[in-house]
């Protein structure tokens, strides 16, 4: 059979969906908006930032939670800063779980800057204990595939242009 | 994002529904299931470490919006016959389509899915089930076994109309 789609070789489309994609990737790297102010800028100059909303993202060495506010001791590449956020209470049952040495990311407005403090407006975290999971799941979800890839694997041998 | 099983096992939900209206779809399942893990594959930089992956987000983050993953879809329809693009094509979207959804309510460390990259650059979520959290999973896992039961007593069904 003529492997041609209205008359186009297909070496010219896949070409072409792969610049486009290409093109999408190089737009998004180049004029992606970065962490910005980045949360070392904020801890070298504090004061600069004081007032202003950022997005800062720490390793956590220390959590506690007090009369619905999440108090939380941050460290990023060995400087250490302060957050207290002002829990939602459908948020309360997740925050409870944070635990020392997950991750956190923090959008909020820098309070007391020269102590470091940050106030929340947003808050995620990113449990090591949970990353590990997610990484034994999604390892188990590529084995599920790789096995259905095994089992088909003729119906699809079949349908891949040869050579 | 959800995590590759449950992204995998939502993906097998969307297999067994659309074989109940077109049965050939189960024959060639293993195009959902790999679109279904596809808006992922830029995950392998997080072996380069936190700042390695951190400086390829962006290279791999349209993947994870409905043009630049339908244009990755599109490329690897490429590599199938002519016959079978069109399947190839649509079974590899739903497979895309159930990762994009699945992630739309997944609480994340990074922000959202950018869906509308790269019209902008906003993305967008609702907070709803915590990464590798038990809940998604759970909820997978009984949309799978509520499908299956129902394809194979859609199945009966013709079976038994068939005798008659």
């Amino acid at each position: 059979m003529d492997d041609r789609r209205y008359g186009v070789p297909r070496e010219i489309i896949s070409v072409v969906l792969l610049a486009g994609l290409v093109s999408l990737s190089v737009y998004a790297y180049v004029f992606g908006p970065m962490e910005s102010p980045t949360t070392i800028e904020v801890l070298r100059n504090p004061e600069v930032h004081e007032g202003k909303r950022v997005e800062m993202r720490g390793e956590v060495v220390r959590s506690e939670i007090a009369d619905g506010v999440l108090y939380m001791g941050l460290e990023k590449h060995g400087r250490s800063f302060e957050v207290y956020y002002e829990i939602q209470e459908e948020e309360e049952e997740w925050l409870e779980e944070i635990e020392e040495g997950d991750t956190a990311r923090f959008l909020g407005t820098v309070r007391i800057a020269s102590e470091g403090r940050v106030e929340g407006e947003e808050m995620y975290y990113r449990s090591a204990r949970r990353q590990k999971t997610l990484g034994v799941l999604s390892f188990l979800g590529v084995v599920v595939i790789a096995a259905v890839i095994y089992i088909d694997r003729e119906t699809l041998k079949e349908m891949i242009v040869d050579g | 994002m959800a995590d590759g099983l449950t992204h995998v096992l939502l993906g097998w939900v969307a297999v067994e529904l659309i074989s109940i209206k077109y049965p050939w779809a189960m024959k060639y399942r293993a195009l959902v299931l790999v679109g279904a893990i596809l808006p992922d594959i830029g995950n392998f930089a997080v072996l380069m470490g936190e700042t390695g992956a951190n400086e390829l987000y962006y290279l791999f983050m349209p993947l994870h919006s409905i043009v630049g993953s339908l244009l990755l879809v599109g490329v690897l329809t490429m590599i199938f016959k002519e016959e079978y693009r069109k399947k190839v094509f649509l079974l590899l979207t739903a497979g895309v389509a159930t990762h994009l959804a699945a992630d739309y309510f997944i609480i994340f460390l990074d922000g959202k899915v950018p869906l509308f990259f790269p019209f902008t650059f906003e993305k967008v979520g609702y907070d709803l089930f915590l990464q590798a959290g038990r809940g998604f999973l759970i909820v997978a896992l009984v949309a799978v076994v509520v499908t299956v039961l129902r394809r194979k007593q859609v199945e009966r069904k013709l079976k038994n109309l068939d005798e008659k």
